[in-house]
């Protein structure tokens, strides 16, 4: 039995010189998981955290070179943070990157962030509280879920049960001198109450790129992309150079099939209209990515119904999508 | 750490004007020992960078045989390909792949081939004529037909008359309605409408490559000349920005045109929504 703050201060005292530490810390406008430079900044009142593990393991803005117009020498930047350890994410979160592990590391795997991924352990805190938004258990998960976790802290009376789930986290908590607990008393998960219907939504998809329910279900959609980037699955990027006169910069952004010039092209586009743009971001994660790696792109972590401007409700998308017969 | 995100130097070696709005860039590694020859075939395509600019997608349009240098042709269009027209000889870009599947020419040996380009669709076209002219003896009747907007607007012109030349190879030009000049004496209509004049065989494989608004014309033109839809080859094109796989932006439906492609056949497009 440990509280999430000793272990926190045993990371820190094994590795504050050598790990990359990230946690979630309070600030003005939410619990962000960020880098911490102490034990004692750990958020613990909260649900989520606003941001998700791509602003450690994919960044929202990365120079993957750097290089000098004049010469037009290019170097490398590597990204050297060592150990990564993050301590405080939540089973969803945790759960995406898993889910991302497979997208990114197959066939051609997208080496920098597979790199960093070998490089991470991952110690997630199980939830005590749900809020209405959340829906992980309609997506195959749980409060208390271990995919994609290296350590699982599950909530008990006075503190917290440890609970190696890999290799890789068995050796961290020896690593770091924190015994297994072996012994029951978790306390029982938080109810979810949102439901998501799957059922029949693969088949449906399979068949139905062109029906007019899209139309539909998009009718309010902004376009905005905030879904995009507080979606812990959604990991599409661009690459883009930022220079000034000499010197320049080589980035990966990220970049949402929500913008209407994702798919541009000088010569055409190819994806026409709001409503094709958000069955893109169904078909992927519900479909495409089923087809391709196996994994609906979905953990129902909740963020885009909690951030939408408009409310669009992706649970009653779901359910609304096959629901009827065909127009 | 492999980064495959990140380019190898090439230095242009020599910029032939083809036309009011296109060139020919031929390229060569800067590192030639660390590069080596690139290696491709006819089909593939990279991710050339003008750096301080940006990225974009081209297909590999020069001769898979010569491996000390290769071609790419631009139509100055959008940002990316204004800057590659700006480039001297001398200057560097950045170069990715040869990524992505080829045209199958190894299974289509002993058939009769009608290639199909419109506009700019020619440069990944000449590639694969390219290579099916030095091994001419492998295949049978051989038809090139070739469409440009108007008589000034035809790319590769010199190699055109080499193929003209030959005898062994049938080359039909055509321009769009209300592009021809005084003197031109070849074909006017699109190209869809001059192949199916052209009556080839049913039994022929059809080569195509061209904008998407010609493509899906030529897809009925080739059902209507009772082409199998599984000898209808054509290459896509979307935007990319990975060229891998991994960046989200160049699928039709589950298939990614960077890696499942770029080449399909007409019988793999018709599995796909129409979204290209």
């Amino acid at each position: 039995m440990i509280t999430v703050p000793d272990l926190l201060r045993r990371v820190f005292e094994k590795g504050g010189e050598t790990y990359t530490i990230f946690a979630p810390i309070r600030r003005d406008y939410g619990v962000m998981i960020e880098r911490v430079a102490g034990p004692e900044d750990i958020s613990l009142d909260h649900v989520l955290t606003r941001n998700t593990l791509k602003d450690v393991m994919l960044p929202s803005c990365e120079p993957l070179a750097r290089y000098d117009l004049e010469r037009g020498a290019l170097e490398p930047l590597k990204d050297d943070s060592g150990t990564i350890v993050v301590v405080g994410t939540r089973p969803c979160d945790a759960a995406a990157q898993a889910i991302l592990d497979k997208i990114l590391g197959g066939e051609v795997a997208d080496e920098r962030y597979m790199d960093r991924r070998r490089r991470t352990v991952m110690v997630t805190v199980g939830c005590s509280r749900a809020d209405s938004a959340c829906f992980c258990t309609s997506m195959g998960y749980g409060p208390h879920d271990e995919t994609g976790s290296d350590v699982l802290l599950l909530p008990a009376e006075g503190g917290y049960l440890v609970r190696a789930i890999t290799d890789r986290g068995r050796a961290f908590l020896s690593e770091i001198g924190v015994p297994e607990d072996k012994e029951e008393g978790v306390t029982p998960p938080p109810e979810i109450t949102r439901k998501a219907t799957t059922e029949g939504l693969k088949d449906w998809l399979d068949k139905n790129f062109d029906h007019c329910r899209w139309e539909e279900v998009s009718e309010n959609c902004l376009s905005c992309g905030i879904c995009y980037y507080l979606c812990p699955t959604c990991h599409c990027f661009d690459i883009v150079d930022e220079a000034g006169l000499t010197r320049g910069e080589r980035l990966r952004v990220w970049d949402s099939c929500s913008f209407k010039g994702f798919t541009k092209m000088a010569s055409h586009q190819p994806r026409v209209g709001r409503h094709a743009r958000y069955r893109q971001r169904i078909m992927h994660k519900f479909k495409y990515t089923v087809d391709n790696v196996g994994e609906t792109a979905c953990v129902g972590d909740g963020r885009c119904i909690r951030f939408c401007p408009v409310g669009v409700d992706i649970t009653e998308i779901l359910e609304k999508l096959p629901s009827e017969e065909e127009a | 750490m492999e980064e495959n995100l990140l380019p190898r130097m090439c230095e242009v070696v020599q910029i032939i004007r083809e036309t009011a709005d296109v060139k020919t860039l031929k390229l060569r590694f800067v590192e030639a020992a660390k590069g080596g020859p690139l290696t491709f075939e006819p089909g593939q395509f990279c991710l050339i960078s003008v750096l301080g600019v940006g990225e974009a997608a081209f297909c590999i349009a020069s001769s898979p045989l010569d491996t000390s240098s290769f071609e790419i042709t631009v139509k100055r269009l959008g940002k990316v390909t204004a800057a590659v027209h700006d480039l001297e000889v001398g200057d560097i870009v950045g170069f990715r792949g040869p990524y992505g599947n080829s045209f199958p020419l190894q299974d289509l040996e002993g058939r009769d081939i009608v290639i199909a380009g419109g506009g700019i669709g020619i440069a990944p076209l000449r590639s694969v004529i390219h290579k099916i002219l030095a091994e001419r003896d492998k295949y049978g009747k051989i038809l090139i037909l070739y469409g440009a907007r108007t008589a000034r607007d035809f790319l590769y012109r010199s190699e055109l008359k080499q193929w003209e030349d030959r005898g062994d190879v049938a080359v039909v030009t055509t321009v769009d309605p209300g592009g021809e000049e005084d003197a031109w004496r070849a074909k006017i209509g699109f190209v869809p409408t001059i192949l199916e004049e052209l009556k080839p065989p049913g039994d022929s494989v059809l080569i195509t490559c061209g904008p998407a608004v010609m493509l899906k014309v030529i897809f009925e033109t080739a059902r209507r000349l009772g082409l199998k839809s599984g000898d209808v080859i054509t290459t896509l094109e979307m935007k990319m920005s990975c060229g891998v796989g991994t960046c989200g932006r160049c699928n039709i439906g589950s298939v990614y045109v960077c890696k499942d492609g770029p080449v399909f056949t007409l019988e793999e497009i018709e599995a796909l929504p129409d979204e290209f």
